[in-house]
């Protein structure tokens, strides 16, 4: 070759490709499959016999419910947040944009410190909600509130780019064709958005069921009662029931690889291209 | 319907989009706003829609303010200069979005709007393609479909910005074409905005011209031609020479007032002898050739004189030998071909 391109000399390429693929290998994929292998070391027949204790039931179907409530709610929001801020022009519009996306950078332990210092016991709101006999803190509501938090960006975020690249001619063209606004928004601005839309939610949903540190803090971590799936793993590694928490954990490990799967599908049709935008 | 503009201003921040702007469009005429990017002529046009509110001003359909109506509620046909189509909705659906929006009392059943949108698309020449979505087809056959979406709800007048702005130069001299034929054949009132003077004068029955937020004339394209008020339109409406009245001496011809005079470059003839006098009712300017531009059918000469250069536009015969550059000349025009100028 008479002109090679920068950086594309083969022992730098080799180099770089193989470091990248042991990194991969030993700091991803090994620890995903030792998972697996560990929750099925004692035969299949151990393996389903941990994941349907009681208390197991209980951390999945308490994950469950979090995410029926949080995804939905945040869903809202970010279309809500995106729009706002894609479509209309008003001071500190870079603010909101820079506040919608502080959960990013901020430790989630931080944010479930923080709720406690709002709802716990001895927080601002603490004796007003004991009288009134409203429970947040070591509760659904204070999980709820902690997962909220740390995946608000999610949707927001896949949105913003697409609605600024789409501009305001298309619903333009709807309300003057007669449509009225929540017409314009369902039938034109809606499908517009429903990859980039899909995407958020896929993301936000495994947030939500990965999210440890903000939801420990708020949740009080009893067992059968309060604690989330990654809480209840936590908890069965400490129990020396390793199997239990092995087989809890490759529940998550379900949810991860079906994101990656709806991810890698999703970035096919182009969400990350903007195809939507044409 | 016939549409009143009745001086419409509107100031973006510091900017002055339109400075008192009021037109009349009579029932059926095909109007193009004419003027350079940023004359505000687009603003109007969204005015009209109402998509933007005029700061001051109003807007009477058929004698009827309009200025408060909700744009859904205006039905008028709104062609964008990117199309805005619908990506996620075929041709066909595109199409009959109109239809399909409207309130339920009002709408007609799957079976009109099977009938109305495959009449509107016969009408736009796209019968086959109505299963196709907007990224499968060719730019000329976008700005259709917007036209058709546009059509399909008996709109009362029809808007286009910039309708061939994103065209190559072959479909727009055809589609231009077919557009004022179609808009004849359905008598439709319509408005266009445009930069390109060839465009507004080939199909349109009247023009307005618009700089800097205002409206500088209106009238048929050959009245804007053979009578431009001011220097801008003569200038923006085919090429011209201006000059300053005193520029002209004593040769100036009784009968022309303005600050400035105008003509146009095909009006001047050119001679090399300088010597014979100009002929009776003619101008006389003299100069020297600064430059030649070889069109095909005519030779453009630059002529430098004190009191300005002026372009002469010689028909070109073959065989005819060039004048060179350096060559003292004379021009002679017209008294006839004379243009006052205001300003």
């Amino acid at each position: 070759m008479a002109t090679k391109r920068v950086g594309d000399q083969k022992l730098v390429r080799r180099l770089l490709i193989g470091a990248v693929a042991i990194i991969a290998l030993f700091l991803i994929a090994a620890p995903l499959l030792a998972i697996l292998s560990y929750a099925l070391a004692g035969g299949a027949g151990r393996y389903f016999e941990s994941l349907l204790t009681e208390d197991t039931l209980h951390a999945v179907k308490l994950s469950v419910i979090t995410a029926l409530i949080a995804v939905p709610i945040n869903t809202l929001f970010g279309i809500a947040a995106a729009w706002a801020i894609a479509k209309f022009d008003f001071p500190g519009r870079r603010f909101l944009t820079a506040i919608i996306e502080l959960p990013y950078s901020i430790s989630p332990i931080v944010a479930g410190v923080a709720y406690l210092f709002v709802f716990g016991a001895q927080g601002l709101f603490g004796p007003w909600l004991q009288a009134n006999d409203i429970k947040i803190m070591f509760a659904l509501p204070g999980i709820v509130l902690a997962s909220l938090f740390v995946t608000a960006p999610f949707v927001a975020r896949e949105l913003i780019p697409l609605l600024e690249a789409q501009g305001r001619e298309r619903e333009e063209a709807g309300i003057s064709l007669g449509a009225s606004g929540f017409q314009t928004f369902w039938r034109i601005s809606l499908p517009g958005m429903r990859w980039a839309l899909l995407y958020g939610i896929i993301l936000c949903n495994a947030r939500v069921f990965g999210e440890f540190g903000a939801v420990s803090i708020v949740s009080g971590n009893v067992r059968g009662e309060t604690n989330t799936l990654p809480l209840h793993v936590e908890l069965l590694y400490q129990d020396h029931n390793s199997v239990g928490a092995f087989a809890a954990a490759s529940v998550l490990m379900l949810i991860a690889v079906f994101t990656l799967v709806a991810k890698f599908l999703l970035e096919r049709r182009g969400v990350r291209r903007h195809a939507e935008g044409t | 319907m016939t549409l009143h503009i009745d001086s419409v201003s509107k100031r973006f921040g510091q900017y002055q989009a339109l400075d008192s702007v009021s037109i009349n469009i009579p029932k059926g005429e095909l109007v193009a706003l004419l003027g350079p990017s940023g004359s505000g002529k687009t603003t109007l046009l969204r005015i009209i829609a109402g998509l933007e509110t005029p700061d001051q001003g109003r807007v009477l359909f058929d004698g009827e303010d309009a200025t408060d109506v909700a744009p859904r509620y205006r039905q008028i046909g709104f062609v964008f200069q990117h199309y805005a189509l619908f990506p996620h909705l075929s041709v066909f659906e595109n199409v009959a979005f109109g239809l399909r929006v409207m309130a339920r009392e009002a709408r007609p059943s799957e079976e009109q709007i099977r009938e109305r949108v495959s009449e509107i698309l016969k009408l736009v020449r796209l019968t086959n393609l109505g299963e196709r979505f907007p990224a499968q087809l060719s730019g000329g056959q976008r700005q259709r479909v917007a036209l058709a979406r546009a059509l399909v709800i008996r709109p009362r007048v029809l808007l286009l910005d910039e309708p061939f702005g994103a065209l190559d130069v072959t479909v727009r001299t055809e589609l231009r074409r077919w557009l004022r034929e179609l808009q004849q054949e359905l008598g439709l009132t319509t408005i266009f905005v445009t930069h390109d003077q060839e465009e507004a004068s080939a199909i349109c029955d009247r023009i307005a011209i618009l700089n800097e937020g205002k409206l500088l004339q209106t009238g048929s394209p050959v009245d804007l031609f053979t009578m431009p008020a001011t220097s801008f339109v003569a200038g923006f409406l085919g090429s011209a020479n201006i000059l300053a009245r005193e520029s002209l001496g004593a040769g100036a011809p009784v009968g022309i007032s303005g600050a400035k005079v105008a003509f146009r470059p095909a009006d001047g003839k050119l001679s090399t002898s300088a010597a014979a006098p100009a002929p009776g009712g003619h101008l006389r300017l003299s100069g020297t050739i600064q430059h030649r531009e070889f069109l095909g059918s005519i030779v453009r000469y630059a002529i430098a004189r004190t009191g300005g250069e002026v372009q002469i536009d010689a028909p070109f015969k073959a065989g005819e030998a060039f004048i060179a550059p350096g060559t003292e000349v004379a021009v002679d025009i017209p008294h006839d071909a004379l243009i006052s100028l205001n300003s």
